[in-house]
């Protein structure tokens, strides 16, 4: 059976450019998936993937800014393949589970290095989790956040969101942790989650960077010709600037038992890109996405190379918002979002990635803040309900919601790297 | 969690009755794309900043309508047609690419019991499935077009001939309601339809003409008449001297016919602003309109007027004010023109607005 599908995919390979094969396998997933991706590497020769040192790895699980390099102005970048892999506990756990669970990341952290060439990861734990062990929730459970939505939750116990440039590391490492690879990047797992966690659904996976949207979406379709080649997301633009992200002592927990963690919110999201690219102008797409003033004054260049680190969207252009809305009949998604900032900084530290799960474009917007409501408060601001009806409608003119239709809602909590083993048991 | 309650409307008596719905004129047999031949981006015979007379008459065929609680959403359909986004006073044409197996999708809401068109600020959703599978998602365009008035709508090419199902979730209304609607239930509604999708079936759409001549009247300054329909009311604005109260004026601008009127209430006096369509008294909803009124010199009202529907104003835009007086000078200033996708005939109408004054 396995024969059967490594034969398809290397037939596969012949049609498919290298990037958009890669992506594919990491969306296909699995042995087979692995297998393939390692013969095409194989095939090129590419570098050898560096090994780590779990003592070179910070008590953040979440710190993974100092490692990810920089563009030419200055924005940092994201590593370019993710997996988010959902975990159900199959045993009452105890604390030689806790034990086994950590060897199982501390070896991950022996076979890859600490940066996005090697892998980068976080474990968080939903409420239910804790449900699970008897504990009391440090995070709520996720709800509908805005009128329009009706997005499924998720239920499972624990996520492991993987992170690297290279998509045969995503796989393995996935594979690896589940006890189907013994020694991934030549390094033997010293224990597996097998007979603690067994894998839940959805198993979700995206990309991000440049390049990436347009070439995945012409694998699998439905994404217009009008997205430019060079864009790093499906939007068409840039985005994480330096300027709209938190820092990660701002998104982390400042006091009580999980001191040092953070949390995580996966919202995701279906992109009608059709109707934003066939549709709308640039001129239309720059006033919905950053602000009318971004479109009337240029500002944005075509993926937004002109912004350099900032939007430029805090302050002034976030305070006009309402002004904006009845005199321009429009707002921007950026110019909403920064009416959310404390003492002029974002609340959310942006690691979101591009999706085509189900074969459709999409994004996985996974954020780390300090508290789930840092969250809320954030994306009731983006979504802008106040502002309905006054220049704007519900989702028409109202930055992007008339795009983006929310599928499923996650909270996790991340806990500092010396308690993300079944903390509170 | 607030999933809604699911309607299962009526799709197969609709469908059944399907060749009963079709209105709009004579009927055709050949397959006839809609706009392609005149599918240029700026016609040579379109108006500046004025409303003219489209080249066809289309008719369309009903899918269905759905009763739940106090509102009906009623959904219909004919072939893709080409429209204008808006964007403040900026347009993009969308043309239509690929008109084999097209539909142009049209969604409405209304008011049961008084017939009253509801607005469309409320971000109505349509999800088009085939068996179980969603296909897609949208919040459809609010739209102007001539014979249809305001409606939702957007082009949809389904993959084949086979059957549909279309969930219609109407979105939460924000717009303040008057009368017999103040008590109305605000909650979303939402309702699925089903249509079995030929091309045949939809080329019994009527077309006039059908030849490569246009009607007569293409490009003068005039528009087709609404379209009768039994099964769903048109958003047409009350007519001026039906409106409550003493009627103060009318104005134009940018071809659009503005109705002012003032009636007294509890807290002082109302004003009501109805913009609307010339020739088809359509109201033109998603505006944003200030007014100031001078008396002797001196300010003494300068606010934004609010939209509100009622049964007896239809959609308008309101104040509250202390009082309005013979000889005060009325201004309504048009903070942003309607921000509606334009079907053909209206893409140029109603953007460059200025403002409008009156001495009453």
């Amino acid at each position: 059976m396995e024969a059967v599908s490594r034969d398809r995919m290397t037939d596969k390979a012949r049609e498919l450019s290298r990037r958009e094969y890669f992506q594919m396998l990491v969306a296909t997933g699995g042995m087979a998936a692995l297998s393939a991706c390692l013969d095409e590497q194989e095939s090129t020769e590419t570098q050898a993937v560096p090994q780590g040192d779990p003592a070179k790895r910070p008590a953040r699980q979440h710190a993974w800014n100092a490692v990810l390099g920089e563009d030419e102005h200055g924005n940092l970048r994201p590593p370019a393949h993710r997996v988010l892999v959902p975990l159900n506990l199959v045993t009452d756990p105890n604390e030689d589970d806790s034990a086994t669970v950590e060897s199982a990341f501390r070896s991950l952290e022996s076979a890859y290095a600490y940066d996005s060439e090697g892998l980068l990861f976080t474990v968080g734990y939903t409420p239910s989790y804790f449900e699970t062990v008897g504990a009391e929730s440090p995070i709520p459970a996720p709800t509908a956040l805005t009128s329009d939505e009706d997005p499924a939750f998720d239920s499972f116990d624990a996520m492991v969101h993987l992170a690297s440039n290279r998509p045969d590391v995503v796989l393995e490492a996935e594979e690896a942790l589940l006890g189907a690879v013994s020694a991934p990047n030549d390094v033997e797992m010293e224990a597996t989650l097998d007979g603690i966690f067994q894998r839940g659904e959805p198993r979700r996976t995206g990309f991000v960077g440049p390049g990436l949207p347009k070439s995945k979406g012409k694998a699998v379709g439905g994404v217009p010709d009008e997205l430019p080649e060079d864009a790093p997301f499906f939007m068409g633009f840039k985005s994480g600037f330096a300027e709209s992200q938190a820092s990660e002592d701002r998104v982390t927990v400042a006091s009580g038992p999980y001191e040092g963690g953070t949390t995580t919110h996966v919202e995701s999201l279906t992109v009608q890109l059709k109707t934003w690219f066939e549709q709308d102008n640039h001129f239309q797409r720059v006033a919905k996405l950053f602000s009318p003033e971004h479109a009337s004054d240029e500002l944005v260049g075509n993926i937004g190379e002109k912004l350099g680190t900032s939007t430029g969207v805090a302050g002034d252009i976030a305070q006009q918002t309402s002004t904006d809305a009845r005199n321009e009949g429009v707002i921007g998604h950026a110019q909403k979002a920064a009416r959310a900032r404390e003492d002029g900084e974002p609340l959310l530290l942006r690691r979101d990635f591009n999706t085509v799960d189900g074969d459709r474009p999409g994004v996985h917007f996974l954020s780390h803040q300090q508290t789930i409501a840092d969250f809320v408060r954030t994306r009731k601001a983006m979504a802008g309900g106040a502002l309905a009806g006054n220049g704007v409608g519900q989702n028409h003119g109202n930055g992007i919601l008339q795009y983006i239709f929310v599928r499923r809602r996650g909270n996790f909590l991340v806990p500092p790297r010396d308690m993300r083993a079944l903390p509170a048991i | 969690m607030n999933r809604r309650d699911l309607l299962r409307a009526s799709g197969v008596a609709a469908a059944g009755a399907l060749s009963g719905c079709l209105v709009g004129g004579s009927s055709g047999d050949s397959d006839a794309d809609s706009d392609s031949q005149f599918d240029s981006p700026s016609p040579p015979w379109s108006r500046s900043n004025a409303v003219y007379h489209q080249a066809h008459r289309k008719g369309m065929a009903m899918i269905g309508t759905a009763q739940k609680g106090d509102r009906t959403i009623g959904l219909s359909y004919t072939y893709a047609k080409r429209f204008w986004t808006v964007t403040g006073n900026q347009t993009k044409r969308v043309a239509v690419e690929d008109s084999y197996n097209s539909i142009h999708l049209m969604a409405s809401v209304w008011d049961t019991e008084t017939g009253t068109v509801l607005p469309v600020d409320s971000g109505l959703q349509v999800t088009v499935k085939r068996d179980d599978e969603k296909l897609t998602q949208r919040a459809m365009w609010p739209m102007l077009s001539q014979q249809m008035g305001i409606h939702f709508g957007d082009n949809f090419l389904l993959p084949s001939q086979e059957e549909y199902s279309f969930v219609i979730d109407s979105g939460k209304p924000t717009v303040q309601r008057l009368g017999a609607l103040e008590d109305r239930s605000k909650d979303p509604i939402t309702a699925q339809f089903s249509l079995d999708f030929t091309r045949s079936t939809r080329n019994e759409i009527p077309i006039e003409p059908r030849g490569a001549q246009p009607l007569e009247s293409r490009g003068e300054p005039d528009a087709l008449p609404p379209m009768e329909m039994s099964m769903q009311p048109v958003a047409v604005a009350p007519p001026k001297d039906e409106l409550p109260g003493q009627l103060l004026g009318t104005g134009t601008n940018a071809d659009a016919v503005v109705v002012f009127t003032a009636s007294e209430n509890a807290d002082g006096t109302y004003l009501t602003v109805s913009p609307r369509t010339p020739y088809n008294q359509y109201f033109l909803p998603l505006m944003s309109l200030s007014a100031t009124i001078e008396r002797d010199g001196t300010t003494v009202f300068d606010g934004p007027l609010s939209t509100a529907v009622g049964p007896d104003r239809g959609y308008h835009y309101g104040a509250t004010v202390d009082s309005i007086m013979s000889g005060d000078d009325l201004t309504i200033v048009v903070d942003s023109p309607p921000q509606v996708a334009r079907h053909s005939g209206y893409e140029t109408a109603f953007l460059d607005m200025s403002d409008v004054s009156l001495t009453v």
